[in-house]
């Protein structure tokens, strides 16, 4: 029987007072570990998408958006930009690569990308089967795509415009006239292109092209109010449709149509194959009437991050935006945010603290005669000492263990239920190196928290104790 | 037993005081193996005795020896080495920990006296006292009497040389006072170990091999 099982032994003794001193630590515990973790594989995450691309260049509007958007497939890119812009900056001696990307149709809900054969080598894309795309309406589709589609390799869908689940109104026609092959379908890669269409540039141009004219064919973007609207065309709700019908009327009273290849629209519309007169001349500007959304940049040269942005942004109607830059600015306005639930879970960390610190304050109490009792059978007074340590320790170590589970739990079952949206992957089993400050902290605090009972039980005066009980 | 071990207690000139004198003592001697009972009526420092030979207080005067060792001229932590090998102390109120079972109080006795744990003996112990069905028991599971049994027990779990019995029987009956008298100097002298009984009961008197008058009346 050594010390330690004595410990053990005098805190299962007391089980409910300990079970609740090691919960309210563990609460504490896995709030600060559940934000930790996922912070770092969120950032992580965000990094990785972000691999390989130094600048976005894409319409004028807010830079996030544009990244988000563009990298990220979290957003509606803010315009289109003239397909003219590519050998421009192709052939910009700051520029080593740039990928176009053509966004503005999905298929349940998955995002149709026109762009080129590089956008796969950008994010190491493999075949698990089939080859890329050869003519216009071949696609190779994501891995998330084809787990929650059943689409496969051979088989054939029809876009529908808008980008469903993000900001996009849209009505109930789908691209029928042309429908999409399946070539390819690629490997799982944990980023965001798992959950992409991918397809030529031209397969994009070519399926918008063969509708204009089509007065009813509107894709509006409403400034972010209109998520309600949004409407999977595979997934008729009659209730919806009429919803999103209405909200088109009074749409088209306010606000002044814009269409597919408006790179100014007003209220930055992504994708909208019907040409307007209005805008005809607008469309003369970029040499074939052909857009892009955006361009993926890689510099050649870091200097190229100074001073390519001041160049395109000199640029009417054009911005580049830098992805590092503002993920860091996207996680600085979360991280307010996440400081409040950290002040409350240390808040909550500390209570628990507090909490242990008066259980074994008044264990002691109650105890001093067994102590006394113990110095008769030959302890020291280190033994009680660490004895009365021991048990806050074991305490905490309880606290910080079930907190640390819960959290890793926690993200593990997040994971599951998240599945796997906009490439950002969680996981529990992943450990973060600043859990390790986490544990180390919360042990000290546990060893402070003990100290001054432990040195109570240090100065038990055996014959008094003895003499008094 | 050797003759010319020195006595296990030895006791000259002892004074102790608190506000007023406690405790006056010219000479008391142990020797090995042998049955003491001290008497003196209450308040007249029986349990102060005790803890003066535990070295768990310091005596005013004098000096006390246990096993041929001067407890003045140790140190704190030598002093708790020597009480956990050396002596074994059966409280009156017993104060078995309640947090263990009874087979864990007397293994933590082995193990806080740092004498190797040795769980056989324990058990033992505890079956030649009549309890050894009542190992894994709680102490508040136990009877009275059962309870004085393990308290017994767990005085002689680390082989002391000395058993020191504060008010053993001040709670039973006449016949249960001289059983519990009778097992103690049993286990005890199967154990090899000397007894001191400190009491105030007189009943006592016959059971001893000699008594030592405590207090005023000395």
């Amino acid at each position: 029987m050594s010390l330690f099982q004595l410990a053990l032994a005098n805190l299962t003794a007391s089980k409910l007072t300990s079970a609740v001193n090691i919960l309210m630590l563990a609460l504490g515990t896995a709030i600060i570990a559940v934000l930790l973790i996922v912070t770092a594989q969120l950032s992580s995450a965000l990094t990785k998408n972000a691999a390989g691309i130094d600048l976005v260049i894409g319409a004028e509007g807010s830079p996030l958006q544009l990244v988000l958007a563009g990298v990220y497939h979290a957003d509606v890119p803010p315009g289109n930009i003239a397909s003219t812009e590519v050998d421009r900056w192709l052939g910009h001696p700051m520029v080593a690569s740039a990928i176009p990307l053509s966004l503005g149709d999905s298929y349940r809900g998955f995002r149709i990308v026109g762009t080129t054969p590089e956008y796969l080598s950008l994010y190491n894309l493999n075949f698990s089967e089939g080859t890329l795309w050869r003519q216009p309406f071949d696609a190779v589709i994501g891995y998330e795509v084809a787990q929650s589609t059943s689409l496969k390799v051979g088989d054939s869908f029809s876009g529908s415009h808008g980008l469903i689940g993000d900001v996009a109104v849209i009505n109930q026609q789908a691209h029928e006239h042309a429908r999409y092959r399946i070539t390819g379908a690629l490997a799982p890669t944990g980023s965001v292109a798992d959950s992409l269409i991918l397809t030529s540039t031209q397969s994009v141009w070519l399926m918008h092209a063969s509708e204009n004219g089509n007065p009813d064919h509107n894709a509006d973007r409403d400034n972010g109010n209109d998520n309600g609207n949004d409407n999977d065309n595979d997934n008729d709700n009659d209730h919806q449709k009429t919803h999103t019908e209405n909200h088109e009327v009074n749409h088209r009273q306010n606000k002044a149509r814009h269409d597919h290849h408006d790179k100014k629209g007003p209220d930055h519309g992504t994708v909208d194959q019907r040409h307007d007169e209005a805008e005809a001349d607008r469309q003369l500007a970029s040499s074939h009437g052909e857009e892009i959304t955006l361009l993926l940049v890689q510099l050649s040269s870091p200097l190229g991050a100074l001073t390519l942005p001041r160049e395109v942004n000199a640029e009417a109607d054009l911005q580049a935006a830098s992805p590092a830059y503002e993920i860091t600015r996207l996680l600085k306005i979360v991280g307010v945010g996440l400081n409040w639930v950290n002040a409350f879970a240390g808040i909550l960390v500390l209570g628990a603290g507090l909490s242990i610190f008066a259980a074994l304050y008044s264990s002691l109490s109650a105890r001093r005669r067994d102590l006394a009792v113990m110095r008769c059978l030959g302890a020291t007074r280190l033994d009680l000492f660490y004895l009365l340590f021991l048990e806050g320790f074991l305490l905490t170590a309880g606290g910080v263990t079930a907190g640390l589970t819960f959290a890793h739990g926690g993200v593990e079952i997040l994971s599951w239920w998240l599945g796997q949206a906009q490439g950002i992957s969680l996981s529990g089993w992943a450990w973060v190196p600043t859990e390790y400050l986490l544990i180390a902290g919360l042990l000290l605090l546990g060893s402070v928290t003990a100290m001054l009972p432990a040195w109570q039980a240090y100065q038990t005066n055996v014959a008094r104790t003895l003499s008094t009980h | 037993m050797n003759a010319n071990d020195p006595p296990v207690l030895q006791v000259r000139n002892l004074a102790f005081q608190y506000d007023q004198p406690l405790l006056d003592i010219d000479t008391f001697l142990v020797a090995r193996g042998e049955c003491v009972g001290l008497i003196g009526p209450s308040g007249c420092g029986k349990t102060t005795f005790i803890h003066l030979i535990a070295g768990l207080l310091k005596p005013t005067r004098g000096s006390i020896q246990v096993n041929g060792i001067d407890l003045s001229q140790l140190t704190e932590t030598q002093t708790d080495r020597l009480r956990g090998q050396s002596i074994g102390i059966v409280f009156q109120r017993l104060y078995l920990i309640p947090s263990l079972s009874v087979i864990d109080n007397l293994t933590l006795a082995q193990s806080l006296s740092r004498v190797s744990v040795d769980k056989p003996y324990a058990i033992q112990l505890l079956e030649q006292l009549g309890v050894g069905e009542l190992l894994n028991s709680k102490p508040y599971q136990l009877s009275q009497g059962q309870a004085q049994r393990v308290a017994i027990a767990r005085s002689l779990a680390h082989r002391p040389s000395l058993v020191m019995a504060d008010e053993p029987t001040s709670a039973l009956d006449d016949k249960n006072a001289q059983e519990a008298i009778a097992i103690l100097r049993t286990m005890t002298q199967t154990a090899g170990a000397a007894l001191a009984i400190v009491t105030h009961d007189q009943r006592v008197r016959d059971q001893v091999d000699r008594v030592f008058n405590l207090g005023s009346d000395q």
